[in-house]
């Protein structure tokens, strides 16, 4: 899959063809509710379904596929991690419907099991961030190219709200941690290199640098760069 | 120092006996020879005589100490009485040493108890006094001697007048005197086969004890064959008798060190706090009985299990295993038990030694299982409340905050091209607030009440009633502020038992609280007349364990009483003592 292109400063542009569509999984009426009216302000978007549980989603997407799941992690009925299994069941039958999964508490454990077969399609965003439409149409939409999307808030807490800097870490630049972020974050070096305004082979070169520094290798493929990465920075968040 | 806390009588006896055959021996024509026995058999009457004080001191309970005083007795009759030249003093002297001769078989038959044990026993010692009686007696009325030969007194063809005799009949008499060795021999093989026997079954501690007295038993034995036999060597078996004593004492001595080191090691094992496991293996080494068993009483399942918690069957009365009890729980039943030989039960102090030691090893760890459980139960419960808070915070204000944040980012693009709907949906923004803020303020309560933490129970428990869903009936005395601890445990239990009652009492029932002083206890109760709890065992299941927690924590109790269809009764109490609050100023 090729990642489609698109404007980050304004993805209320008119729609190419037909809306995205999209189903709400979430076990509170007030998100389910607040998502709708939310996203009924991006044309380019169609909310389709709306469910309070994992199950009842997954029978209507075996019928009609979306284009995207947004999925609250924590769902009846025991309220732990039937999100990430309904997206583990969503990967296996429906592989070609993106997913992003909300988390009300932001983990690096859950986003790695999020992109655990492969991160194209897959997407992990912060509840604390639902309410920015920008980013959460831009989160859907990237999701729906097949391109990975993982909350840059996550990424950064990761990296900032650490107990005890680890010595790999230090040995990076300031500059070579914002591009880590964004590494983390799904992102190519193609549009790193738009986000930062320099040449790719500059980014390239930023990378091989980053990963030489930690330890771990650097995979061309984006999924795979973006898992071991985020691996990496849960190591010190392990309870 | 053991006190001597003995009647003095027995005492007495051997004294007056050695005053009195050192005042006939002082009237007698002195022979080296007869002075050499009499001095052996001072030192065996000695002997026997110290062990008997020494037996009566420590063992005042057994009957041993008197065997053995009547056995000095017997003993110093014969020195004393056998060398005087009186016909009725020398004949009961020798009558005496044939007693003593049956009263150290009887002896050593109940050693160390003094108690004959089995009706073998005492059958042979029966059929040995029978012998004694129907054919060593009779032959003194046939023969003008005495037929035993007297260590003491040879007499050589001088001895007093046998005051037995009746008629010369020297057939009959040496008939007789033929039938009674015989007899004899083979009671006395059957007593030493005996002593073997019990040697062979005994417990360590038994065998250590029992190993001289047969010793000596025997070689007593061979020694008065080798006399009749060679009538030689006389002063072999008067020997013997003294060394019978000196055997019983030392016997007694070997016991008692056994004891002292099995119960050092086993103390010394035990102050390691072995865990059940180990304790049985500890225990079996000590007592040197590898066959011995500690069981536990599980009373979930009605059964004793062994450490590693697989059931455990208690022998049978009879068996050769026996059970002792060593530990009683709260109500005085048992909860543990040493499952052990019988033999070790032929010192049953010991046994109670062990069983002392080891209680104390078991008390901890049932203080321990307890602490633990309880521990893990606290540990629990304050789990669960913070999930639950957890849980109501996500799913209440957590959520209700983020659809407001959505709400607002709605709003602000809809401020441009439709202000209207932007306005409508702005002014729904307050209820919001409200609505969230009221969640918040009911979660706190939850934790904790502030009408309760600001004016106390009372007015917390009628706010309490007033916002039940049910109807409730108010019976609340004002009471002092008590302890923050005490006042929510009464709180959280008056909760949790109104919240039952509303669930389970029905629609129409009778609900009261009520709070009072009564003495020095603070008296609370919860009481509906619905159906009850019946047998439905879910019927708050989780709730009163908790309750129940909450008042033992604070040292206070509770009973919940359900009658079918007579409703349920929650009542409480908690001292007021240690638990009034300091009043400010």
């Amino acid at each position: 899959m090729k990642p489609k292109t698109l404007d980050p400063k304004n993805p209320t542009v008119a729609p190419r063809g037909s809306p995205l569509r999209v189903m709400i999984v979430d076990d509170s009426y007030l998100i389910r509710e607040g998502l709708t009216q939310l996203l009924a302000l991006a044309p380019q978007l169609a909310v389709v379904g709306r469910f309070d549980e994992a199950q009842a989603m997954l029978e209507r997407v075996a019928n009609d596929p979306p284009d995207v799941v947004v999925l609250d992690i924590r769902l009846p009925p025991s309220f732990t991690d039937e999100g990430l299994r309904a997206a583990e069941v969503l990967r296996a039958r429906h592989p070609d419907v993106g997913v992003v999964v909300l988390s009300q508490h932001g983990s690096a454990h859950s986003a790695a099991r999020v992109l655990a077969g492969g991160s194209l399609g897959r997407g992990y965003l912060l509840k604390d961030r639902i309410h920015d439409l920008d980013h959460l149409v831009s989160t859907i939409e990237g999701v729906a190219a097949g391109e990975c999307r993982i909350d840059p808030q996550l990424v950064d807490g990761l990296l900032v709200h650490r107990a005890r800097p680890r010595a790999p870490l230090e040995a990076l630049t300031p500059r070579q941690r914002e591009i880590l972020a964004v590494v983390a974050a799904g992102r190519s070096n193609l549009a790193i290199a738009r986000h930062f305004g320099v040449t790719q082979r500059a980014v390239e070169k930023h990378v091989n640098e980053i990963f030489g520094r930690l330890g771990i290798a650097n995979d061309e493929s984006i999924s795979r760069r973006v898992h071991a990465t985020l691996l990496f920075l849960a190591e010190d968040d392990a309870p | 120092m053991t006190v001597l806390r003995v009647a003095w009588s027995p005492l007495w006896l051997p004294g007056i006996a050695l005053a009195t055959a050192t005042l006939l021996f002082a009237t007698e024509v002195p022979s080296p020879a007869r002075w050499i026995n009499a001095g052996l058999a001072a030192v065996g009457v000695l002997l026997t005589w110290m062990v008997a004080i020494a037996v009566r001191t420590r063992y005042p309970q057994r009957p041993m100490a008197t065997l053995l005083f009547m056995l000095t007795a017997l003993l110093a009759i014969h020195p004393a009485l056998g060398g005087s030249s009186n016909p009725y003093l020398f004949t009961l002297a020798r009558v005496a040493r044939m007693a003593s001769e049956l009263m150290l078989v009887w002896v050593m038959l109940a050693f160390p108890s003094g108690r004959l044990g089995t009706r073998l026993d005492r059958g042979l010692l029966g059929v040995m006094a029978a012998c004694v009686l129907l054919l060593w007696l009779p032959i003194n009325f046939f023969t003008p001697l005495i037929p035993i030969g007297g260590p003491v007194l040879a007499c050589d063809g001088e001895c007093p007048r046998n005051v037995l005799f009746v008629s010369d009949r020297p057939e009959l008499a040496s008939a007789l005197v033929v039938a009674f060795r015989a007899a004899a021999v083979l009671l006395l093989l059957g007593a030493v086969a005996r002593l073997v026997q019990r040697l062979r079954l005994a417990s360590p501690l038994m065998r250590r004890m029992l190993a001289p007295v047969l010793i000596v038993f025997v070689l007593r034995m061979l020694s008065l064959a080798i006399v009749v036999a060679t009538v030689r060597l006389s002063w072999l078996p008067v020997l013997l008798t003294a060394a019978v004593p000196a055997a019983i004492g030392w016997g007694l001595l070997a016991g008692r060190l056994w004891i002292a080191r099995t119960l050092q090691e086993l103390v010394s094992g035990l102050r390691s706090t072995p865990s059940r496991e180990t304790l049985q293996p500890l225990t079996a080494r000590a007592l040197g009985d590898p066959t011995l068993q500690v069981g536990y009483w599980r009373p979930e399942t009605s059964c004793w299990v062994d450490g590693h918690g697989r059931e455990l069957r208690l022998p049978e009365a009879g068996n050769t295993r026996r059970a002792t009890q060593m530990i009683t729980g709260q109500r005085g039943e048992a909860a543990a038990v040493l499952i052990h030989d019988a033999a070790l039960l032929e010192v049953p102090s010991l046994v109670e030694s062990v069983a002392a030691s080891m209680r104390v090893a078991l008390t901890s760890h049932q203080f321990e299982a307890a602490l633990r459980s309880t521990r893990r139960e606290a540990a629990q419960a304050a789990a669960t409340e913070r999930e639950r808070l957890e849980r109501d915070l996500h799913d209440g204000a957590q959520q209700r905050l983020l659809a407001l944040r959505m709400k607002l980012t709605v709003v602000q693009r809809l401020l441009d091209s439709d202000p209207t709907r932007g306005a409508q949906l702005l002014s729904e923004t307050g209820p919001d607030i409200d609505a969230a803020l009221h969640e918040l303020r009911e979660l706190a309560h939850g934790i904790a009440p502030g009408l309760l933490l600001q004016e106390g129970l009372a007015p917390a428990l009628a706010q309490l009633a007033h916002r039940s869903s049910r109807p409730v009936i108010v019976n609340i005395e004002p009471v002092q502020r008590l302890d923050g601890a005490v006042e929510q445990a009464v709180y959280y239990c008056c909760a949790e038992a109104l919240q039952n009652a509303a669930k389970h009492a029905g629609d129409r029932a009778r609900i009261e609280l009520t709070l009072r002083v009564h003495g020095q206890e603070l008296v609370f109760s919860v009481s509906d007349d619905g159906p009850g709890l019946g047998q439905d065992p879910a019927a708050g299941g989780h709730g009163l364990f908790n309750m129940r927690r909450r008042m033992a924590d604070v040292g206070g109790s509770l009973v919940i009483e359900s009658r079918r269809g007579g409703g349920v009764l929650v009542e409480g109490a908690v001292s007021l003592g240690s638990s009034t609050r300091e009043s400010p100023g």
